[in-house]
């Protein structure tokens, strides 16, 4: 009883703060973490069967799997195929498959031949890059090349899209020379213009021309990175994926890491680890010291758009950049609640949505009238529902909604092929 | 949550009992009004030696107590009857109890003030869903009720004491819509539209000649002193519910509140007349919070692409 008047009587003064989530500059810097005796690598693109077969010998750069007669995933590593088994789906209630790949005693060098970013022909760049198996770095992977088709302007994000993550930032201090290469090679590779985009107050990249993000969440998002470099077709590269396509040209290596933030549960971050794609959720966990305790979460994603996972055997892919352990205590539950109309997420939402009145249309099934409102503009940043009153599930009411339109008109939202076989398939 | 909205009235409340005590006239007939109350009130008074402004203390602080009671009850019973999920714990048939206590005299029966409670809970709040789904606002309903049917007992004194309530009053209520503020409950732009409003039309109708043998005015600053205009304007006005979610329909809503109360002040013949101000805009909300900006397009729609 004390300690909620305690509580009452700090609220009565702090309460009127402003929510803003500021992003990382600076972060711990890199660490690498070893390869694990076997690597799963998932299943890249729906519609794809697996390539090998227990027992057979893998080369760097082998594809591993095969869709439409194209060979696609290429393994990082030489080693020899083991089985191909299901595991849960990182982003969905649903499982995929993977393939297991005993990692060789001796690694094999890197498979393609290096090219100069600086005068390869743009074809074979992008060549290069499925080649390599380079993918984007926020959400589904999708080839880099798939997400680069019609762009009008390249735009590499040189920092971290989510409060307390700092995976981008300390990428970034690591080989500020090599993100200014990057994005001058994929801006050849398309044949448009390149930029950068930094956050105010933090380090600065020369050699390309910049544009400047309030370093504030959810600022660095895509779309709103997209909107401050203004025109159409902006096409917004994570600073990751951007590097890895250097790599892939320069060095002639297959994308074969992510570093990726990992925070305790008293909301630090323990390290920057360079994580080789295919460790399990659980590897990284141990290898950081978390401790997660029966009931904690363990959220693969920033702490804002990320997903708990239920399985530590779920293998992280070139998607993830941060993982965040939630103790149980800090667990906030959504509820049925009502909305009690305080528009505090009409304040919030980056669009100017009027989240309160989709949210309340969506609850009583009324989509259509939710698609009055310009919901498919959501960007899915999460912040109305962290400042919700009711504590409502305002995300997942939208998306609701979203998926329900979907079902009954066409797509209202162009959207890259992968993503869209993704939202259909479900 | 709402231990802070019973916070924020508890310097409201007490300074109002304590003020009340030395700012009313004394002379209400205590045998009618309070019954097994009133034997307390008369061993502390007259066997104990005690200050009569104890009883008007006794009676402010019984009386939001008893509108608090009787709005968590008249919540449970609602929700039993319209078979609704219970939600009397959250508090909020307490806050509407308590607010509607806080515009009634300390002296007004106990049946009376139950009456109010329960159709401002019931008519004014349960029977449009509960929580997020009441047009206008329930306290407000309930006060409206026991006006029209009881218009002695809720204006147990005379109008006076009504228009010039004492300041320590006003700025007890601040403090509370204040403290609202800090932690993060209202924002201050429908309170300070509210009071800029009824300043500005005070002033503009105050330049209106009065009439031969009309009762002399207050000086248009004075306006904002008088009634509730302070409760409602921080209280009242704000709950979230009834009240537009856009900033800008917010101004507007308070601009309103403060024109309309002045409205009816000076050419109606309602006195307290910031309750209705506040029932009329909220019945307008729902057209205020269609003024709203235009939606950031960043994701491109298929025709754009």
């Amino acid at each position: 009883m004390l300690h909620e008047i305690i509580h009452v009587l700090q609220d009565t003064f702090t309460g009127f703060k402003k929510s803003g989530f500021a992003l990382e500059a600076r972060g711990p810097a890199v660490e690498a973490m070893d390869l694990p005796a076997t690597l799963c690598l998932p299943l890249p693109t729906s519609g794809a069967a697996a390539a090998v077969s227990h027992g057979d010998a893998i080369a760097p750069g082998q594809p591993l799997w095969k869709r439409a007669g194209v060979g696609i995933g290429p393994s990082p590593v030489a080693g020899t195929a083991g089985d191909v088994i299901i595991i849960p789906d990182l982003r969905a209630s649903k499982s995929t498959t993977a393939v297991l790949v005993k990692v060789a005693e001796v690694a094999g060098g890197a498979p393609f031949e290096a090219m100069d970013p600086g005068a390869a022909e743009p074809a074979s760049i992008l060549k290069r890059l499925d080649q390599a198996g380079v993918t984007t770095d926020d959400g589904r992977p999708i080839a880099l090349s798939e997400a680069l088709r019609g762009a009008s302007c390249v735009i590499v994000l040189a920092a971290d899209r989510e409060p307390g993550v700092s995976s981008a930032a300390a990428v970034v201090a690591e080989r500020p020379a090599d993100v200014a290469r990057a994005a001058r090679m994929l801006g050849r590779a398309v044949g448009v213009g390149a930029k950068v985009a930094v956050l105010a107050g933090g380090p600065t990249i020369s050699g390309v021309d910049a544009i400047t993000l309030p370093a504030r969440y959810p600022e660095s998002l895509d779309p709103l990175v997209a909107l401050a470099a203004g025109g159409k077709g902006v096409v917004v590269v994570g600073v990751q994926a951007a590097l890895a396509a250097l790599d892939a040209v320069a060095v002639g290596k297959v994308q074969d890491s992510r570093v990726i933030t990992v925070i305790d549960a008293h909301r630090r971050p323990v390290a920057n680890l360079r994580v080789p794609l295919g460790t399990r959720l659980g590897e990284v966990v141990t290898r950081a010291g978390l401790e997660p305790q029966t009931g904690d979460k363990l959220v693969a994603g920033g702490p804002m758009r990320g997903l708990a996972q239920y399985s530590g055997d779920v293998a992280l892919d070139a998607g993830v950049t941060a993982i965040v352990h939630v103790a149980a205590a800090d667990i906030v539950e959504s509820g049925d609640d009502p909305c009690v109309m305080c528009g505090k997420c009409v304040e919030v939402c980056p669009i100017r949505l009027q989240v309160q009145l989709i949210g309340r249309f969506a609850e009583f099934g009324r989509f259509e009238r939710a698609g009055d409102y310009e919901l498919e503009q959501c960007i899915k940043c999460g912040l109305c529902a962290s400042v919700c009153t009711a504590r409502r599930p305002l995300v997942q009411l939208i998306e609701l909604a979203m998926k329900q339109l979907d079902a009954t008109r066409p797509a209202a939202v162009a959207q890259p092929d992968e993503a869209a076989a993704e939202r259909g398939a479900k | 949550m709402n231990l802070i909205w019973l916070l924020a009235l508890g310097p409201t409340a007490l300074l109002g009992a304590v003020f009340h005590a030395y700012g009313r006239p004394v002379g209400v007939d205590l045998d009618g009004a309070y019954g097994p109350v009133n034997t307390v009130v008369r061993v502390l008074t007259v066997e104990m030696g005690l200050d009569s402004s104890v009883l008007w203390l006794f009676g402010v602080l019984g009386t939001v107590a008893l509108g608090a009671a009787y709005g968590v009850l008249a919540e449970y019973l609602t929700q039993i009857l319209l078979r609704q999920p219970y939600r009397a714990t959250d508090g909020h048939g307490a806050l509407i109890g308590l607010l509607l206590a806080l515009m009634m005299p300390p002296a007004v029966p106990w049946w009376v003030l139950g009456v109010g409670v329960f159709s401002g809970v019931f008519f004014g709040k349960q029977v449009y869903g509960g929580l997020g789904g009441y047009p206008m606002h329930p306290a407000l309903v309930g006060w409206l009720v026991l006006l029209l049917s009881w218009p002695q007992q809720v204006y147990a004194v005379d109008m006076a004491s009504i228009a010039t309530p004492h300041p320590a009053v006003i700025v007890a209520t601040a403090v509370g819509g204040l403290l609202l503020w800090t932690s993060g409950y209202i924002r201050l732009r429908i309170p300070l539209a509210t009071l800029a409003g009824v300043l500005v039309f005070a002033a503009i109708f105050s330049m209106v000649p009065a009439e031969e043998g009309a009762p002399e005015k207050l000086p248009f600053y004075m306006e904002l002193f008088s009634g509730h205009v302070v409760l409602c304007a921080f209280f009242l006005a704000t709950d979230t519910t009834c009240s537009p979610s856009n900033a800008k329909a917010q101004w507007l809503f308070g601009l309103g509140i403060g024109g309309l109360t002045m409205l009816i002040r000076s050419f109606g013949i309602w006195p307290d007349a910031i309750p209705f101000a506040v029932l009329l805009m909220n019945i307008l909300n729902p057209l205020l919070d269609r003024m709203v900006p235009p939606v950031r397009r960043v994701i491109p729609t298929a025709e754009e692409a």
